[in-house]
């Protein structure tokens, strides 16, 4: 199921974008992930249009055993490099950049073992010319080695155009997670310059998984 | 599972007994078994906050407890710090207790307990709801406040995620007059399982 | 970099006799030094002026590090896959991003790609972190992955336990429970730990955390970086 390549930068997000649907694509994307060339892009693949395809609810709102999630709030996100300048509001977790650096990470407290089904984002974009996106990486490391850490993007949401609340998801098809060797996070990429300011904000981001693939 | 049952209604007779008084204090009356009765607990320290602003000036190095010391000197610059969490499923929230310092001529503390709900698959922003609060005023030195938790507060994982909430003063003017002097050193939130029965299982999963 | 060992017996025994007032039972089997000197303790980040700080003795293994490393390897394969959530799972990890420093002003850099390491001329040197440990297990090791290329700096991490009692407030009583010595490091990627003497994590009584100290002066960028660090329990 899964696909495994190494591209180079900016070859990432246009891919996953492809991926994920977004209903208006842009003349120039915004495709890069704020990491280095040796990013591995593990492909997105579509889903099942039922429960477990969809993160939605069933029929009956109920949910499946075996399924867990994991939230983060926008305003867990911290800078790429220092100095980051934000801003961030409880009610609705949102966060946006305010100076020069767009990118900022959070950890996501995902179990050993599971596999990651889902990601979500919800967040707000009124900025025609700039968008938010949540892109889940996987950072590994040798288990009692040394080594160089093996970054993987798993997937990622992008807003697009200027559709206000927004939230939009995409499937995840990576082997079980293995927080012994790896760390998962998010990472909210802002428009260029964070032009978008207080009119483009991370609100929250959902890991789905399941116990079984 | 037929053994089961009664065991579970043992425990939630109990836990009842205790958590529907209202008088109902930290888990120092709910000792006297192992594991504390069936209490977890899971704690960070002061610096894990993640501050509302970079205008949220601190330091920590007061002493050596990874503390976050409010810096804001003057007027101007963030005040609010927040801790979020989660839970396992299935898990009762009772206590979320601060450990902290402050001296003279320090800004009030104000602590919230809030749960974020968002709605499963529509962009509208998340319901933000106050669990409980605690304010810590004057000059009491160290302290120790808590906050009590309704005793029907369940996580729900698939939509919702909490966070503590500290609210060092206001922007119109200095939180403490030197480094250390208004500080939060520590956050524990202490639950337990409804049903002890599967307690190895879900404790595992932090 | 910070292995220079002081003693204060008499004010090991005040805190002791406090630690046994508080009703905490951390100071039953642990054997302890004291370091007091104002340079070991900013060394650390700490106030010069500040508290003692205790430290656990640290575990005398005097096997090289391959015998070492081979041990930790088989216990590795022994180890194998942990169920979801399950008694095998005995690890609790920081990655470097995780860290904070100890003011917004420090300055840094992850690289993107999950790293920390400080910008020259960085007011701050010094970032900590939570680590969430589970009740009652032992702690065994303390590792730390890092990128050095520069022989004569390096980063060392420390595992910290801050206990209070656990109804009231009053002054941290914190141990350094080991700690991870990097400075010597200059070959680019390396894997260091440190064991850890008897420990058994209280959650209700105390927190824990991971410090990283950049070595100073800090005139350096990228050429040491801190990667991650990992925490191991038994069962």
């Amino acid at each position: 199921m899964n696909s495994w390549r190494k591209v180079q930068t900016g070859l990432v997000s246009v891919a996953l974008s492809s991926a994920v649907g977004v209903v208006a694509a842009q003349a120039a994307p915004d495709s890069w992930h704020g990491g280095g060339d040796d990013v591995i892009v593990l492909e997105s693949v579509g889903g099942d249009p039922d429960f477990i395809g969809s993160d939605a609810p069933g029929e009956r709102g109920t949910l499946p055993t075996g399924v867990g999630w994991a939230h983060v709030f926008g305003y867990e996100l911290r800078g790429r490099t220092a100095p980051y300048e934000y801003a961030a509001i409880t009610d609705s977790g949102a966060h946006w950049c305010t100076g020069s650096e767009r990118f900022a990470d959070a950890r996501v407290d995902v179990p050993h073992n599971v596999y990651i089904t889902h990601l979500r984002l919800w967040a707000y974009d009124n900025a025609a010319g700039h968008d938010v996106a949540a892109i889940l990486f996987r950072s590994c490391l040798p288990t009692v080695d040394p080594g160089d850490p093996q970054n993987t993007i798993l997937g990622m949401v992008s807003s697009s155009g200027s559709p206000g609340d927004f939230t939009n998801y995409v499937n995840i098809s990576a082997e079980p997670t293995n927080t012994n060797l790896c760390s998962y996070f998010i990472r909210a990429r802002f428009g260029t310059g964070c032009g978008g300011g207080g009119e483009t904000t991370f609100r929250r981001a959902r890991i789905q998984y399941s116990t079984s693939p | 599972m037929t053994l089961a049952k009664p065991l579970m209604a043992t425990v939630a007779l109990a836990l009842a007994a205790f958590t529907g008084t209202g008088l109902r204090a930290d888990d120092i009356e709910l000792r006297g078994t192992p594991a504390y009765n069936n209490m977890d607990y899971v704690g960070w320290v002061g610096t894990a906050a993640d501050p509302s602003a970079h205008t949220a000036a601190y330091i920590s190095n007061f002493d050596n407890s990874s503390s976050y010391d409010c810096a804001n000197g003057g007027p101007g610059g963030s005040r609010l710090i927040r801790y979020p969490f989660m839970l396992p499923d299935l898990r009762q929230i009772h206590f979320v207790r601060i450990w902290g310092q402050k001296a003279d001529l320090t800004a009030d503390l104000d602590i919230r307990l809030r749960r974020s709900c968002t709605n499963f698959l529509h962009p509208v922003p998340p319901v933000m709801t106050t669990i409980g609060t605690t304010s810590v005023a004057e000059a009491p030195g160290y302290f120790s406040a808590l906050i009590g938790v309704d005793s029907t507060e369940m996580p729900d994982n698939a939509l919702c995620r909490y966070v503590v909430e500290v609210e060092m003063g206001s922007a119109a003017s200095a939180c403490a007059a030197y480094p250390g002097a208004l500080r939060i050193m520590k956050i524990r939130v202490q639950s337990s399982l409804t049903d002890r029965i599967f307690r190895s299982a879900f404790r595992e999963a932090f | 970099m910070c292995n220079q060992r002081i003693s204060t017996p008499i004010a090991g025994a005040i805190v002791l006799a406090a630690l046994s007032a508080s009703g905490t039972t951390l100071a039953g089997e642990r054997e302890y030094e004291w370091i007091t000197d104002p340079v070991q303790l900013e060394a650390r980040g700490f106030n010069p002026d500040g508290p003692p700080l205790r430290r656990l003795v640290p575990a005398s293994d005097t096997r090289s590090k391959e015998e070492r490393l081979a041990e930790r390897r088989a216990r590795e394969q022994r180890a194998g896959s942990a169920e979801v959530g399950g008694p095998g799972v005995n690890w609790a990890t920081v990655q470097a991003s995780d860290f904070r420093f100890l003011s917004e002003s420090a300055l840094y850099n992850t690289g993107g790609n999950y790293y920390l390491s400080i910008e020259p001329g960085t007011p701050n040197r010094f970032a900590d972190a939570p680590i969430l440990l589970k009740d009652d297990r032992r702690l065994m090791y303390l590792d730390v992955w890092t990128h050095d290329t520069n022989p004569a700096r390096g980063v060392d991490v420390a595992l910290y336990e801050v206990c209070q009692p656990p109804f009231t407030g009053a002054a941290a009583e914190v141990t350094e429970l080991a700690m991870v010595e990097g400075g010597s490091e200059s070959g680019g990627n390396a894997f260091n730990w440190a064991t850890i003497p008897v420990t058994y994590v209280d959650n209700r009584v105390c927190v824990y955390y991971v410090r990283a100290m950049f070595s100073i002066p800090v005139d350096y960028g990228d050429d040491v970086r801190l990667q991650k660090v990992r925490v191991y329990w038994n069962g």
